[in-house]
């Protein structure tokens, strides 16, 4: 039985191939990417330049070569948010304070204006309603693809059919491996690699179209250009600086090359979340169409605070969940659970129909006493 | 390699360094990975040494990359 469903956080268990290609580095293989010549240096440079080729045919990039490792998602956005000139952005309006927070630093350091995109109530973006919205071909746009509290998937190839001017990120963060989207159509796209990807924490990579005109958030040795004190223009080695999370890579190529089936359908899960709406007491944060659904919503059970509910889960049932605002109290407020909160289920690609089955029964158990 | 002249290969980053080493293996082409002489650059890191006799077929196989080329000298950019 898989009772883990906090996912969304950091995705367990992983393909065994993780742990061991992890240990492989840490414990045969060792060296430095780059910056040396004997063989232990170039097994490891190349196994670090088949990940990156790994990761950008698994996200589905034309150009590996436009593919940086980062430590996470929130590391590429705020290469991003920091590292290009905007004075205006508009926001999908179930954004993560991976967002917020850099933006707000900026609204006062720098006076940038922040706008929200106009949604319908599950906080999927209305896409009739922006056809209307003045929005400055220079204002940057970003999108979290999939929210970390509903699951609400945002409708991408629409947004850049209205805005065929605009930069635009997009945040993957959650998306990765479930939800496909053509990543070449786009500015940016952050991932990481310890959520869906099925990787070590720590890994994580910033794709985009002419990163070399981003400013490096990080500075530092990179093996090349050695005799200047300037960053490199070129790629990778313009965003690498400093040795990369070598043993993290290695474990996130191991999970590529060894990425499971799904034990479950798309059917399976909403049926899943269909099942827990109908217990008396229980409300659910879920999108309002299950082909806009990713693999994660929110519940909360009559009145009860979500800390309460998430500790009897566990208490009484052994499932693990995420409570509180989800680092999303915007989310939150679009979704009128705020300040509360919610307990959000998140799955894996491991869960089966049984975990399906004891879940609901716990919530059921749990909604009678609450 | 064959015994007689060389050539050295210079690249911009690591990744270069590592996808000309598989487009070369690919094409059962010898090469060997060596650090930079410092006659040619303070880089730290990787240079490929190939024979000299394979540079212009290993130059057409890399056009995409463009690397710098020097003689067996390790002196002169050809």
């Amino acid at each position: 039985m898989n009772l883990y469903f906090d996912n969304a956080a950091t995705s367990f268990p992983k393909p065994p191939q993780v742990a061991a290609e992890c240990a492989r580095y840490l414990c045969e293989v060792g060296g430095p990417y780059g910056r040396a010549f004997y063989p232990r240096a170039v097994e490891v440079s190349r196994t670090v330049e088949r990940a990156r080729e790994a990761l950008a045919r698994f996200i589905g990039a034309r150009d590996p070569q436009q593919l940086v490792f980062t430590a996470n998602a929130t590391h590429a956005i705020n290469i991003v948010l920091k590292g290009i000139e905007f004075n205006r952005v508009w926001l999908s309006p179930l954004e993560h304070n991976a967002l917020w927070r850099p933006l707000f630093r900026l609204l006062h350091e720098k006076g940038i204006e922040i706008n929200i995109l106009p949604c319908e109530s599950d906080g999927r973006i209305d896409t009739q309603r922006c056809k209307g919205l003045l929005v400055n071909a220079d204002d940057l746009i970003v999108i979290n693809h999939q929210s970390n509290v509903n699951g609400v998937v945002q409708p991408l190839d629409e947004l850049r059919e209205i805005f065929p001017e605009n930069r635009i990120l997009v945040d993957a963060a959650q998306s990765a491996a479930s939800v496909a989207f053509n990543v070449d159509k786009f500015d940016f796209a952050a991932f990481t690699g310890h959520k869906g990807l099925l990787g070590p924490t720590g890994t994580g990579a910033l794709y985009g179209k002419n990163l070399s005109e981003v400013r490096p958030l990080i500075e530092g040795g990179t093996g090349s250009l050695s005799h200047g004190v300037e960053m490199p223009g070129f790629l990778p080695d313009r965003f690498e600086a400093g040795t990369p999370n070598i043993a993290g890579i290695f474990g996130l190529y191991g999970a590529l090359q060894n990425y499971p089936e799904a034990c479950h359908t798309h059917g399976e899960l909403l049926a899943l979340i269909d099942d827990i709406a109908a217990i008396g007491g229980i409300s659910v944060l879920r999108a309002s169409r299950g082909d806009h659904q990713g693999n994660l919503f929110s519940i909360n059970c009559n009145n009860a605070d979500p800390a309460h509910f998430a500790r009897k889960l566990f208490d009484e049932f052994q499932i693990e969940t995420r409570v509180g605002l989800h680092c999303a109290p915007e989310a939150h407020r679009t979704l009128g659970s705020y300040p509360g909160g919610s307990v959000r289920i998140s799955l894996s690609p491991y869960h089966r129909a049984a975990d399906f089955e004891y879940l609901i029964g716990a919530v059921n158990k749990c909604a009678k006493v609450l | 390699m064959r015994e007689g002249p060389l050539m050295l290969l210079l690249f911009r980053s690591t990744r270069e360094v590592i996808s000309a080493e598989e487009i070369l293996r690919a094409a059962h082409i010898a090469c060997r990975i060596i650090p930079v002489p410092r006659i040619i650059s303070s880089e730290c890191g990787m240079a490929i040494e190939i024979d000299a006799y394979d540079g212009e077929a290993v130059m057409s196989l890399l056009q995409h990359i463009n690397p710098k080329r020097y003689d067996n000298e390790h002196t002169t950019e050809i």
